[in-house]
């Protein structure tokens, strides 16, 4: 991977810690060092992650020599003792993935020790795999594994799958469309795979008449559980009036469920009617000073992607530089965003920047114009979101407000 | 869970290998010597740093620069090295050199090599590779292992550091008068000045302080010093080692709690400054004695466990209230300096052998203390708020030295002790 002068990207193994930590009634354990988890951990709950019991074994200079690993099962019992969460995550860690510790074996000699214990080895740990793809793998892994047989639900309900600790704003986002769906179909979650989902959640995910995919990487998991319960799924993300419309309209096409007029014309209208003031300031200043109308936007490629579109057709953005933050991701359109393009990007003093904390920090920008990681704040997760029609709202607000600290 | 036979005991533990975590489960456990070897690097002015690890060690760390309190001219470079899948199987030594090369190229003048668990792990050798690649820059490249395997805590991360930038201080014959203090920054105020520094200062005795915020030029022109006055358990190595190249004697102050001993530390250092100590801290002296002929009577055949402490060191506190009748049971011990051996040959001599455990989960592990039955624990732990056993909250008293600090410690002790019908008061304890 070599040589960073800013934020590498994420490992696999800190995709799939992200993707764990917030599922209540489970606990998580990294057999390795335990520098990871305290990191982690802190990381987790800056970010707004509350839920799963995240524990490491630690590892000494002997136990690395003499292959021992008594510390986890030291732990497990420690935690059966304690907690008796009826599934436990075994995380990978980096030495032991060197010194070729098998965490399937081990969880096959916990299951014998303690039968009443799910205990799920987590497969993301090799040194190749990148953040994304720890989501992805531990999405999947989960959608394969934790459901259990089931009749879909009586009256209608959905899952969505991908939000995740490592999407910026990932519990209001998930909120919002959660919101949306309840309004427009009236329908209810049953599963918000991972950020705020037990295991019970989990396992009755293939109950749910539909899956919204909301980020590339959970769409292995929704093929797999279209696949054993027939349950079809969209992946999209909803950004803006027309955005969310659409969005609302493929459910509708994919469900079989009327949307309710009423809710989505109100919602349309509310929504329009809020960003009419906002629209003509951004549009007037942007037209007055074109040499300020470029948007340059840094973070996952969909939340990119669906912001870029909806500025550019809904506020006359002349045009919008997109970045994305993973290497494995990057194509001509949206190229990734290393150490280079981060500098650039900073440098630039002219449009507009929406990106990490990190970045905005290196430009001296305004930290509200966040939509990745990292950053350095506490959040939570009663902020506003930026999917939706309340996202539609936030977004432009934050542009407005931009040009008030900013640019005038 | 009362169990701790999977602990040893003091006398039979050489190295960080024989101590053991007291309840098995870390929740959320020290962070790695490589956190804080980055946060100190971050702070010394034209420092960079080079950490080289995993995506976890490089991410989660980067908090630190971007939080660094220099502007970007004095911040000096902070860049991280990540290995990947190849190199982790076949030594990352090309990749090392390129970067540092990169980093030179940049403008680097000291760069820290911060070489986490993985790159420990698998052997490569970097202070060979540091020897090769030293003549082709410009900047001074220093290595600094960090595996946090051979670890309990962060603390190595900040003295092996400080170790390493020893490697800058130039060799000087001329000793000057200046006084190097170890372990504390000019501007500090959040911890009064320590009544012997304050009396160096009043003797106009130039004092050059090596903490964290101190500059590279301090850190060169430091073996040109009279003495160093150790106040950190972090400096002590370098402090030892610089006695050992550079000819500067040292006088450890952060682990100096008896009262005689303390008037026999500050008569050396006035000796070498050519002050005179005894009859300046006389009142100080005299009640620090006063305090610990009180305590004596109160302490006998009690004992206590040593919490967490934070950068306070266990065993020569232990040594100090030992002395006074107040026995360690169990330690919680998160290093194992070189200068350790010492103290554990002391307590040992003292009758004391308590047993050494890490704590890593605050709740489980308050659980076993409590039961125990200490009469006394000092530090911070699950049961801060209990009475049985009380509590005597010390780790605040990092960077206090003298009798001051020997006298708020006393105090704080007396006081959280449970007393019998009887026992005097008589003032402060």
């Amino acid at each position: 991977m070599g040589l960073y002068k800013t934020a590498p990207p994420l490992s696999g193994r800190m995709g799939a810690l992200w993707s764990l930590a917030s599922v209540r009634d489970a606990a998580v354990i990294e057999f390795g060092c335990m520098g990871h988890m305290v990191y982690g951990r802190t990381f987790l709950h800056r970010m707004g992650v509350h839920g799963g019991h995240l524990y490491s074994t630690h590892l000494g200079e002997t136990d690395i020599a003499m292959g021992d690993t008594s510390r986890l099962f030291k732990t497990v019992r420690y935690l059966m003792d304690e907690e008796r969460p009826n599934t436990i995550f075994l995380l990978p860690s980096s030495v032991p993935e060197i010194i070729g510790v098998d965490l399937d074996a081990l969880s096959r000699e916990l299951s014998a020790q303690f039968p009443e214990t799910r205990f799920f080895p987590v497969s993301a740990g090799g040194f190749g795999l990148r953040g994304h793809q720890g989501v992805e793998q531990t999405l999947l892994q989960l959608a394969g594994k934790l459901p259990k047989d089931s009749d879909k639900t009586q009256t209608p309900t959905f899952n969505i799958i991908g939000s995740c600790a490592d999407m910026f704003r990932f519990g209001p986002d998930a909120a919002e469309l959660s919101r949306l769906m309840e309004g427009a179909f009236h329908v209810k979650p049953l599963c918000v795979m991972t950020s705020d989902a037990g295991v019970a959640e989990l396992e009755r995910m293939g109950g749910a008449h539909m899956n919204l995919v909301i980020r590339r990487e959970g769409e292995a998991a929704a093929q797999a559980l279209q696949k054993r319960f027939g349950t079809p799924y969209l992946s999209a993300r909803p950004y803006g009036i027309q955005g969310t419309g659409d969005w609302l309209r493929k459910i509708e096409s994919l469900c079989g469920i009327g949307i309710d007029g009423v809710f989505l014309e109100k919602e349309t209208a509310k929504t329009v009617e809020e960003l009419l003031p906002l629209r003509a300031i951004l549009q007037r200043f942007l037209r007055a000073h074109p040499e300020e109308s470029a948007l340059t936007l840094a973070g996952h490629t969909d939340v990119v992607s669906g912001i870029a579109d909806f500025a550019e057709a809904e506020f006359g953005f002349r045009q919008c530089r997109r970045y994305c933050d993973c290497p494995d991701t990057q194509t001509s359109d949206m190229p990734y965003l290393g150490d280079k393009e981060k500098r650039a990007a900073a440098d630039e003093t002219r449009g507009f920047l929406m990106g990490s904390g990190e970045l905005l920090r290196m430009a001296k920008r305004d930290g509200r114009m966040q939509i990745a990681y990292p950053d350095d704040m506490w959040r939570h997760n009663y902020e506003p979101p930026f999917a939706g029609f309340r996202g539609a709202v936030h977004l432009a607000s934050l542009w407005v407000n931009e040009v008030f600290s900013s640019k005038l | 869970m009362t169990d701790i036979r999977h602990l040893k005991r003091l006398a039979a533990v050489q190295s960080m290998n024989g101590v053991g975590p007291l309840t098995p489960a870390a929740f959320p456990g020290n962070h790695c010597p490589m956190h804080t070897a980055l946060g100190l690097g971050t702070r010394i002015k034209n420092v960079s740093t080079l950490v080289v690890g995993t995506a976890e060690c490089g991410y989660y760390s980067r908090n630190l620069p971007l939080a660094s309190p220099f502007p970007e001219r004095e911040q000096g470079l902070h860049w991280t090295y990540v290995l990947d899948g190849r190199e982790v199987v076949f030594g990352f030594r090309d990749g090392l050199i390129s970067a540092v090369k990169e980093m030179d190229a940049a403008g680097a003048k000291v760069i820290l090599l911060l070489i986490t668990c993985v790159p420990e792990l698998i052997g490569e050798d970097i202070e060979s590779v540091r020897r090769e690649i030293q003549p082709q820059i410009s900047a001074r490249l220093l290595y600094i292992p960090l595996g946090n395997f051979k670890y309990g805590s962060y603390q190595p991360g900040y003295w092996q550091t400080l170790l390493a930038m020893g490697k800058l201080i130039k060799k000087t014959a001329r000793k000057t008068g200046t006084v190097n203090i170890l372990g504390r920054s000019p501007g500090e105020d959040h911890i009064p000045r320590p009544e012997l520094i304050a009396l160096l200062a009043r003797h106009h005795i130039p004092l050059r302080f090596i903490a964290p915020d101190a500059s590279i030029e301090d850190f060169a022109a430091a073996g040109g010093a009279r003495m160093n006055l150790v106040l950190s358990p972090f400096l002590e190595p370098l402090a030892e080692w610089m006695r050992e190249e550079h000819g500067v004697p040292f006088f450890s102050l952060h682990s100096v709690y008896d009262a005689d001993e303390i008037r026999g530390a500050y008569r050396s250092v006035g000796e070498l400054a050519a002050i005179e100590t005894d009859i300046v801290f006389q009142e100080a002296y005299r009640q620090a004695k006063k305090l610990q002929e009180a305590a004596k009577s109160l302490f006998g055949g009690k004992c206590y466990i040593g919490a967490n402490i934070g950068a306070i060191q266990p065993f020569p506190l232990a040594a100090y209230l030992s002395g006074l009748g107040l026995s360690p049971v169990m330690l919680n011990t998160e290093d194992f300096y070189p200068s350790d051996k010492a103290w554990k040959d002391r307590l040992v001599r003292q009758n004391e052998n308590p047993v050494l455990c890490l704590l890593l989960n605050e709740q489980a592990d308050g659980a076993v203390i409590k039961e125990l039955g200490a009469d006394v624990i000092l530090g911070d732990w699950g049961g801060r708020a209990e009475t049985a056993p009380p509590t005597a909250q010390i780790m605040d008293l990092y960077g206090y030295i003298g009798y001051e600090r020997t006298a708020a410690l006393l105090n704080r002790i007396v006081a959280a002790l449970p007393r019998k019908e009887g026992d005097s008061h008589n003032g402060t304890v």
